[in-house]
């Protein structure tokens, strides 16, 4: 049916938008009367409102989580601090009273001006921290002269307690939140609860676990004058109308011996590059150190200049973790790589054996074995213990080196190891593909000979190294290396578990084949001809290798006449112990040491660490023991 | 003729404008008051913004809304057809129903509720755009099926289920504000045709059922909670009930003319939450008084009632419907936030338009700008009396 259909004026009339009018008007009228009634009426009954007694809402700081080691000592904590603030509203002359402070406290004033013009735009009642920390002297002055020094004031806040030698890589650092982070996160999250000023994890556990330890803010009804400032009674306390409290952040527990932790910067002192110490049965991290190490303190204070610069110029850069970051040729530590894959690969055995005179001679070029009077008939057995490079210089040259990349990727040198604490840095194995595809030309078989003893184009980090020895020690298990335990929130409810993750078990080498290398590796230590004998400790079996690796080739180090500081080798010890069912993996590589190479240099940090381990572990179990009597008695 | 003009609330305004037949080119068009009022509006919503964020980069962003708002209000103002918007409802209603779904699924938080999306670079609220899109739906719908007779609720079904499938997915956010602000400017429309006083019983007590089963199972406690301090701001000093005292004390101690610009004392000492978005009233009216407060009303009540105007004087009933939707969501976003901040209605979450922070809402009120500009230029433009008008 077709219907014609009407024009407007026939469906809406005049009268409609007549009621439309007088709706409008009465709404119009209802909220004038209303304004009326509120501004003028009752206006001066709301301005004293306004003028003697208000209620303002205050935030109240909550403590950031503190951080716990795996038998639940205090890494890190907080501490109440006294923080010099400057709020501009209550000021007429804002630099006035800035430089007085400045004065007073014998401070430069550029310090504190320089605080202020980068935050005054905020809102006209908001603190801005001049100077945090002060000196129980500072208050005492401050205080004193509060009268002449209009918008100064002192505030307590939480920060941060750091122990002498604390792990800044590891527990990261606090700063003032800058203007652009604060405006990247204002963009995801408006409502966000973040202030300038405001302090925000930058680096290591504090930046990454920033979210979990970072509190909920809570906040208070206080009763403030006019001026907004806090009216008190008689005995100096301000009337909290109401309060909802702060909620600390989130606790975490790590998988880190904190007296274990102490002994291993005590044992690498004075080196630099970095130690990991860790459970091959779990991929649990027990120590984690890099050298030179920064101290996270001055950081919340707003590091100087000064100071920052000289972390920024120091050749060793203190600012790279270098357990994750720093990347480096894995030296003799391949060799077990390169081992295992010939046994694999049935390329030698147990008792092959090759003639090293000190020399191999491949085309045109000669490379040399690291003892140039060379190691005499070796088999895979003194090969490791004497870490001769002709035995593997031979061993490579059969494998080949997309062998040799192969068995690196299935003993744990991957992509996926890390520890996302810092840097995930990832490993380059070369093959001949990766050659074709970096430098488009193709592999030569010198190139094998390099890669075999762990040189050349390799690069790893300690990380991957300590992954490998895990693997080795534990046969065949690839463990996710962890940090963490567990988070708890304040109430000490667990939050969230970490559980070890085994990421993958090893495909290409047999059980047998990683008992092999083990006893080799003991042979290095507990042979009176070892390299690495230095690590031996009492009634323990321990088993090691040895790594030194070349920064400039040998014949430039010989001939110029200057050392420089950067030109020693870097030495590297990997040890596991007991050999027979490892239950620790202490990696320590030490980059440009002047000792000399690993079993020199290294291996007694390792010994160090692997002592003090077992020692506690036998009181350990003593103690159990005479628990166990006393509960039989 | 003298008693006609009595009887009519609207005799102090000229007969002729109401006339579409006698539109002269000397006559300054509507549109062109409804621009300036808009334009004032945002002058002063920009100023009072800035004192509100003490000159935060909040201010700023504002700022680059409005210029985008601008552009997009010249570009639909004068570039777009009654006729081209007609064909472009349906394609918009499917785009909203698919942002609003992504906000669900993939929305950024922020206070307990999820209204924000990222595309891009572009951060947005696509719940303010859905105003304009259920409006123009409501417009289109009845447009396309035009009748003399009064309409029976059952005629509008289709309608209705569109609009409700809006509101839930608003509903679900969780922001009750907006999702009633939109389902008011529907009703606002719809009111202005007949209905079947019949049916409009029956279909009352299904709602009123509907309503309450939503209140037992739907609303949160918070948005109860909401509605409770309606009746009584004093109940919970700390809890919602502290805003709306703390906005009647900024209102009310600005006085007959205010404390001066920058120098409000509620607003700087940060007693007054939500400064820059839903109690923006208050601080103006804390820093400028009460004739100010009654100029900025006045304001709103020139820009609606110009946009009634425009209805009435619009060729199609498709432009008609359109101009009193824009009337409507002018009339509710400024009636329930000023009522909200002078303690006459429950704290909702609706923004003042132009005042209010936030770049959706700011672009959207252009749009809705640049939609009745686009109805009355149509109408007076006698070139465009085109077929799709009467067909």
């Amino acid at each position: 049916m077709r219907v014609i259909l009407p024009h407007k004026e026939t469906i809406i009339s005049d009268s409609t938008y007549n009621k439309a009018f007088i709706l409008l008007l009465i709404i119009i009228s209802t909220l004038i009367i209303r304004l009326w009634h509120v501004q003028i009426f009752k206006g001066t009954y709301y301005k004293k409102l306004s003028e003697i007694n208000n209620i303002r809402n205050i935030d109240v700081e909550a403590p950031r989580g503190s951080i716990f080691d795996r038998n639940g000592r205090l890494i890190l904590g907080n501490q109440l601090s006294y923080d010099l603030v400057f709020i501009t509203g209550y000021a007429q002359e804002p630099e006035k009273s800035i430089i007085a402070a400045s004065q007073l406290l014998g401070l430069p004033s550029d310090w504190f001006l320089h605080a202020y013009n980068r935050k005054k735009s905020q809102a006209k009642y908001l603190p801005i921290p001049l100077k945090r920390n002060l000196t129980q002297n500072q208050i005492s002055l401050i205080e004193q002269y509060k009268y002449f020094l209009p918008g100064i004031d002192i505030q307590s806040a939480y920060r941060r307690k750091y122990q002498p030698d604390s792990p800044g890589h590891l527990l990261g650092f606090l700063r003032e939140i800058s203007q652009d982070k604060l405006e990247k996160i204002r963009k995801k999250n408006p409502n966000t609860d973040y202030h300038l000023g405001d302090l925000i994890g930058g680096f290591g556990l504090e930046g990454v676990f920033e979210k979990q330890l970072r509190g909920k803010a809570g906040y208070k009804y206080l009763q403030v004058d006019a001026l907004g400032r806090v009216r008190k009674d008689i005995i100096g306390r301000s009337q909290v109308l109401a309060e909802k409290l702060p909620i600390s952040g989130n606790n975490i527990s790590l998988t880190i011996d904190l007296n274990l932790q102490k002994v291993t910067q005590q044992a690498f002192k004075g080196k630099n590059g970095s130690v990991i110490v860790g459970d091959p049965r779990s991929g649990e991290i027990l120590s984690l150190i890099s050298e030179p190490h920064f101290d996270p303190e001055p950081f919340q204070d707003g590091i100087s200049f000064d100071a920052w610069r000289a972390l920024i110029a120091n050749p060793f850069k203190p600012l790279l973790d270098k357990t994750t970051g720093g990347m480096y040729a894995p030296g003799s530590l391949y060799k077990t790589v390169v081992a295992a894959a010939a046994l694999e690969e049935k390329v030698i055995d147990t008792e092959t054996t090759f003639f090293c005179d000190g020399t191999f001679q491949h085309g045109s070029k000669v490379f040399r074995c690291h003892h140039r009077g060379g190691h005499g008939l070796v088999n895979l057995s003194k090969a490791l213990m004497y870490s001769c490079d002709v035995f593997f210089y031979n061993v490579g040259l059969k494998l080949g080196v997309n062998k040799i990349a192969e068995y690196a990727r299935d003993m744990g040198i991957r992509d996926n190891i890390d520890l996302n604490l810092n840097m995930n840095s990832k490993p380059i194995i070369p093959t001949a593909e990766w050659k074709k595809k970096i430098y488009h030309h193709d592999w030569s078989s010198g190139e094998t000979i390099s890669v075999a003893i762990g040189q050349g184009y390799t690069t790893v980090s300690p990380l991957h190294l300590f992954s490998l020895f895990s693997t080795i020690a534990n046969g065949g298990n690839v463990w996710q290396p962890t940090l963490i335990k567990a988070l708890y929130d304040s109430t000490g409810f667990s939050q969230k578990k970490f559980l070890p993750k085994k990421l993958y078990q090893s495909k290409k080498v047999s059980a047998e084949t990683y008992q092999i290398i083990r006893s080799g590796l003991k042979e290095v230590v507990m042979n009176p001809h070892g390299t690495g004998k230095r690590a031996q400790i009492p009634g323990i079996n321990v088993g090691g290798k040895t790594g030194t690796v070349q920064v400039v080739s040998l014949d430039k180090y010989e001939n110029s006449s200057s050392y420089n500081m950067l030109w020693y080798e870097h030495a590297i010890f990997g040890a596991m112990a007991p050999i027979e069912n490892p239950e620790i993996v202490v990696l320590v590589f030490s980059e440009h040491d002047q000792n000399g190479g690993g079993g020199a240099a290294a291996a007694p940090v390792a010994q160090k660490i692997l002592d003090y381990y077992f020692k506690t572990q036998a009181e350990l179990q003593s103690k159990k023991q005479e628990n166990k009597k006393e509960q039989k008695i | 003729m003298l008693k006609a003009r009595e009887k009519s609330l609207l005799s102090f305004f000229p007969e002729k404008s109401r006339s579409h037949e006698q539109v002269g080119a000397k006559e300054m068009p509507l549109y062109f008051i409804v621009l300036l009022v808009g334009l004032i509006l945002l002058s002063l919503g920009l100023l009072n913004l800035y004192s509100a964020t003490g000159g935060s980069a909040l201010f700023y962003a504002q700022l680059k809304h409005a210029m985008i708002g601008i552009i997009a209000m010249i570009f639909i103002g004068f570039f777009i057809s009654q006729q081209y918007l007609n064909m472009a409802v349906m394609p918009f209603f499917v785009l909203n129903l698919l942002l609003l779904g992504l906000v669900l699924v993939a929305g950024d938080s922020a206070g307990g509720a999820q209204r924000w999306i990222a595309l891009g670079p572009i951060r947005m609220q696509p719940s303010e755009l859905t105003k304009i899109c259920a409006l123009l739906l409501v417009a289109k719908y009845l447009n396309d099926h035009r009748s003399s007779k009064a309409y029976a609720i059952g005629d509008l079904l289709p309608l209705i289920g569109g609009m409700f499938l809006l509101f839930s997915l608003i509903f679900m956010q969780p922001d009750l504000g907006t999702a009633g602000v939109m389902f008011l400017i529907g009703a606002f429309q719809m009111t202005f045709i007949k209905f079947d006083k019949k049916s409009l019983l029956k279909w009352g007590v299904v709602g009123f059922g509907f309503a309450a089963f939503s209140w037992f199972f739907l609303l949160r406690p918070y948005q109860k909670m909401r509605i409770f301090n309606l009746f009584n701001p004093h109940i919970d000093p700390s809890g919602l009930g502290y805003n709306a005292k703390q906005s009647l004390i900024t209102i009310g101690s600005g006085g007959l003319f205010g404390k001066g610009y920058l120098e409000g004392t509620q607003t700087h000492l940060m007693f007054l939450p939500a400064r820059q978005t839903d109690f923006i009233f208050s601080v103006y009216a804390e820093e400028h008084g009460f004739l100010m407060g009654v100029l900025l009303i006045f304001l709103y009540f020139a820009l609606i009632y110009c946009a009634l105007e425009i209805s009435k004087k619009a060729k199609s009933f498709f432009a008609c419907l359109t101009a009193i939707g824009i009337a409507g969501y002018f009339l509710l976003s400024f009636g329930i936030n000023i009522a909200m901040v002078l303690g006459l209605f429950p704290i909702v979450g609706v923004p003042l338009p132009f005042f209010s922070h936030g770049g959706t809402s700011l672009i959207v009120s252009f749009i809705a700008i640049g939609l009745l500009i686009s109805v009355n230029r149509d109408s007076r433009d006698r070139r465009i009396h085109s077929v799709y008008l009467r067909s």
